[in-house]
């Protein structure tokens, strides 16, 4: 243990009378914070250049461009399609949007998009962005056209209100007029015409006015008697009227019937119409261009670029500071005019190997320590609610890449070797984790092999722990994976250090 | 029985042998010198000896017990001088003792008890917080020296302790060396300047083409050619060719600096000749002196390649 101290010791002194050691160990994080804090700290994209043609540059095309104006684009007018898309090629363009002809709402048509696919990363933010934005003007368009429709119902709905008052006036007058009929047909089935003159009792007096012979009686009654026929004549008249007037009532009653009807139906359809019209006039304009709202939230409360790649970064700087520190520090120690002078003491090779592993560990947490507080400090308060899984998280990693790192050292004889091979190592192991691209965007059995990168696992334990807050339930298989890895890494470095010994 | 000892020591490395059947006996207490010229392997020699290399073959005994055995007390008990100067340049002097002492896991009063006798055996007292790196050659070579000695070893080992330092350094080192030598260790010393060896060694061995071919106290080797003696003569003008020709009784010769060396078992008679000869020649004698052979002299006689290339004759 005193040994071992006394290496670590030593090892301290070294690097902290280096100057340049000294100060890139200790300002070296803080600087690298801060550069991508200023960089990444925005969740915007600035200076993207937008060619853009059209053989003739209608309203809405012209509107469009001066959307993408208003917010930090810079388009620029090119004078020919062929021209647009070489300044995407030559880099003079981000992106090159080409609009139809007199591009109007009426017409339709599409505006097509030339981007250079080399720059992956930036082109899906660029066209998420450009789309969103004419997206936005599209929806903005179909809201004024909507809006003339919500308006010519709600005219609809007014003249429909104002003629339901006519038609129910009509439909009462109507249901009045079929009671009236009713009335009147009842009245004349009540009256009874059908008289005969035998009803009426003339024989008794015919045999007195007979009897008693006298003329001028008896001429009177002729004439009475011509009379009654005559009435009845004109009372049978009469009845077949009725008889004619109350089936035309019938006829009138029941077309008042169909007529009622069908008002009542149109009252019950301009009920329903309005209803509609009412229906669509509460939903609004907006609503009927976007039925549907779609918001896309992140899973965290933060929004800048930093805090999303804070847990990448941290795994870089921790992952190439932990191999190219460790390698570099094994391979000077090796190539030390004082290796041999070390070799010859009664101090065995474990314990210069474990001084390395634990001064560059202290250099290492140290390190993450300024990461992590100036995190803290400026954008990421709730880290310290995580470190109880962050600290062993990060204990972990960062022996995994420090043993890496030792293996390393041992392999190599000189220190240009060691480098190239540790920064290609690490570059390996960033291009085949979803900090670049997509691990996802991978070939699947790529895809397999490279779900056991340690730097892949690491990177989604961290972003489980800072950005998920998650809980050691949710992240214990990645702790489990870690740990093997950890001993993996252990036995190997052991393996390689004999190898290398028998080399000698 | 020595403190180490050699025995059909082969050492490989691929398919470059580097040293064939090594038989050696280091006495302890002594001062030995391994003599060879640069790259003969006296270094590999060295480094077997600590354990650094395994031989290919053949047995190393340290304190009589097999070195694999031995490992641990072995290194307790050496110490080690590299021919560059090995320690930390951006510790001080006294950090780097320190440092090492640690290593040999002294105690802390140990260490500071040793400390000041090792500065003060060194002459570092002076400079003692100095850094390292700012020490001059000969103080750096001297705080080496202190590093390997913090410990008392019983062994210390010196690989061309006196390489690439000038006259007055190498004095120093030399001068360091004896005073080591005072307090009871064993030095093996390696080196390829045979003038240093013969200061402070009592035995030496001569390593040529992969094996040891001498091995002895100084004297004995030299003993083995005592009876060659060197006659050193300048002539004006310097006819040496009719000399050579007139003379019977020389083993070799060779002109250097304008002046004839003949090497003989018979320098007087010899002496004789040439003085006849030159007064027959009519040769003005500008100096003459006889000298014994100097161990560097019995080093080329032993190592026949070096005598080629410096323009050793034999006669016909």
């Amino acid at each position: 243990m005193k040994k071992l101290l006394t290496l670590i010791k030593k090892n301290f002194k070294l690097i902290m009378r280096s100057k340049s050691s000294a100060v890139m160990i200790i300002l070296g994080p803080l600087l690298l914070i801060i550069l991508m804090g200023a960089a990444f700290n925005t969740a915007s994209v600035y200076g993207i250049r937008v060619g853009v043609h059209s053989d003739e540059y209608s309203p809405l095309a012209e509107a469009i461009i001066y959307e993408l104006n208003q917010d930090d684009y810079s388009t620029q007018k090119v004078d020919s399609e062929q021209a647009c898309i070489t300044g995407v090629k030559n880099g003079i363009f981000h992106v090159c949007a080409i609009f139809p002809k007199n591009l109007k709402v009426s017409q339709g048509g599409n505006i097509v998009f030339y981007v250079d696919n080399s720059k992956t990363n930036l082109i899906y933010l660029v066209t998420e962005s450009i789309s969103t934005h004419i997206g936005k003007k599209s929806q903005d368009l179909s809201l004024q056209l909507t809006k003339g429709i919500v308006d010519t119902l709600e005219y609809i709905e007014e003249e429909i209100t104002d003629k339901e008052t006519l038609l129910n006036q009509l439909k009462t007058q109507s249901e009045e007029g079929e009671a009236t009929i009713t009335l009147i047909s009842n009245d004349l089935t009540e009256m009874n015409l059908l008289h005969e003159k035998t009803d009426i009792p003339l024989g008794t007096l015919q045999s007195q006015i007979d009897s008693s012979e006298d003329s001028t009686a008896i001429t009177s009654y002729n004439a009475v008697e011509r009379e009654i026929e005559s009435m009845l004549e004109e009372i049978s008249f009469a009845n077949s009227k009725k008889d004619k007037i109350t089936d035309r009532l019938a006829t009138l009653s029941q077309n008042t019937e169909t007529n009622n009807l069908a008002i009542t139906q149109m009252l019950y359809s301009f009920k329903t119409i309005k209803e509609d019209i009412s229906s669509v006039k509460e939903t609004g304009a907006g609503k009927i261009v976007n039925p549907i709202d779609s918001e896309i939230k992140p899973i965290t409360t933060e929004k800048t670029h930093l805090n999303f790649i804070f847990p990448t970064l941290l795994i870089m700087i921790m992952m190439f500071v932990s191999i190219l520190l460790t390698s570099t520090l094994e391979i000077r120690e090796k190539t030390s005019k004082v290796y041999f002078k070390n070799f010859i003491t009664p101090t065995s090779e474990t314990s210069f190997t474990i001084s390395n592993y634990l001064t560059n560990l202290i250099i290492i947490s140290l390190q993450t320590t300024i990461l992590v507080g100036a995190s803290a400090f400026f954008f990421y308060k709730e880290i310290f609610s995580t470190l109880h899984l962050l600290i062993p998280a990060l204990l972990i990693i960062a022996s995994i890449f420090l043993f890496i790192g030792i293996m390393l050292g041992s392999i190599f004889r000189t220190e240009e070797t060691n480098t190239i091979t540790a920064i290609s190592l690490g570059f390996i192991m960033v291009f085949f984790s979803s900090a670049i691209l997509p691990i996802e965007t991978l070939s699947p059995i790529i895809k397999n092999i490279a779900s056991f990168n340690p730097f892949y696992i690491s990177e989604s334990l961290l972003n489980q722990i800072i950005l998920f807050q998650s809980q050691l339930k949710n992240v214990s298989s990645y702790f489990l994976t870690l740990s093997l890895y950890l001993a993996g890494t252990i036995i190997a470095t052991i393996i390689v250090k004999k190898i290398s010994k028998r080399r000698q | 029985m020595g403190i180490f000892e050699l025995k059909g020591v082969t050492k490989r490395f691929k398919d470059n042998l580097v040293l064939d059947n090594i038989e050696l006996d280091i006495p302890e207490g002594s001062v030995f010198g391994l003599l060879g010229i640069n790259g003969c392997g006296k270094t590999t020699i060295l480094r077997l000896l600590v354990g650094f290399y395994k031989t290919t073959k053949g047995q190393i005994l340290y304190d009589n017990k097999k070195l694999s055995k031995t490992q641990d007390k072995l290194r307790e008990e050496i110490g080690f001088t590299t021919q560059d100067s090995a320690f930390y340049p951006k510790l001080t002097v006294e950090e780097n003792i320190r440092y090492f002492g640690a290593l040999y896991g002294l105690k802390k009063q140990t260490i500071e008890k040793n400390l000041e006798k090792i500065l003060k055996l060194v002459e570092l007292e002076q400079v003692r917080n100095k850094t390292a790196q700012y020490l001059s050659g000969g103080m750096q070579r001297r705080l080496d020296m202190a590093c390997s000695l913090i410990h008392v070893p019983r062994v210390l080992i010196l690989d061309e302790p006196t390489e690439d330092l000038d006259p007055v350094l190498r004095k120093e080192i030399l001068h360091l060396i004896r005073k080591i030598k005072e307090i009871g260790t064993t030095v093996i010393i390696t080196s390829h300047r045979l003038e240093d060896i013969e200061q402070v060694c009592d035995r030496v061995a001569i390593l040529h083409n992969k094996k040891i071919i001498k091995m002895g106290t100084l004297n004995q080797i030299k003993k083995q050619y005592s009876e060659d003696e060197e006659i050193h003569i300048q002539t004006f003008p310097g006819d040496y060719k009719t000399i050579i020709k007139n003379i019977d009784s020389y083993d070799e010769y060779y002109i250097e600096n304008n002046k004839l060396v003949i090497k003989t078992k018979k320098a007087e008679r010899v002496l004789h000749e040439i003085l006849h000869i030159i007064e027959n020649t009519g040769e003005k004698l500008l100096y003459v002196d006889v000298q014994r052979p100097t161990l560097e002299e019995v080093f080329q006689s032993l190592t026949k390649d070096v005598n080629a290339q410096r323009g050793f004759l034999r006669k016909q």
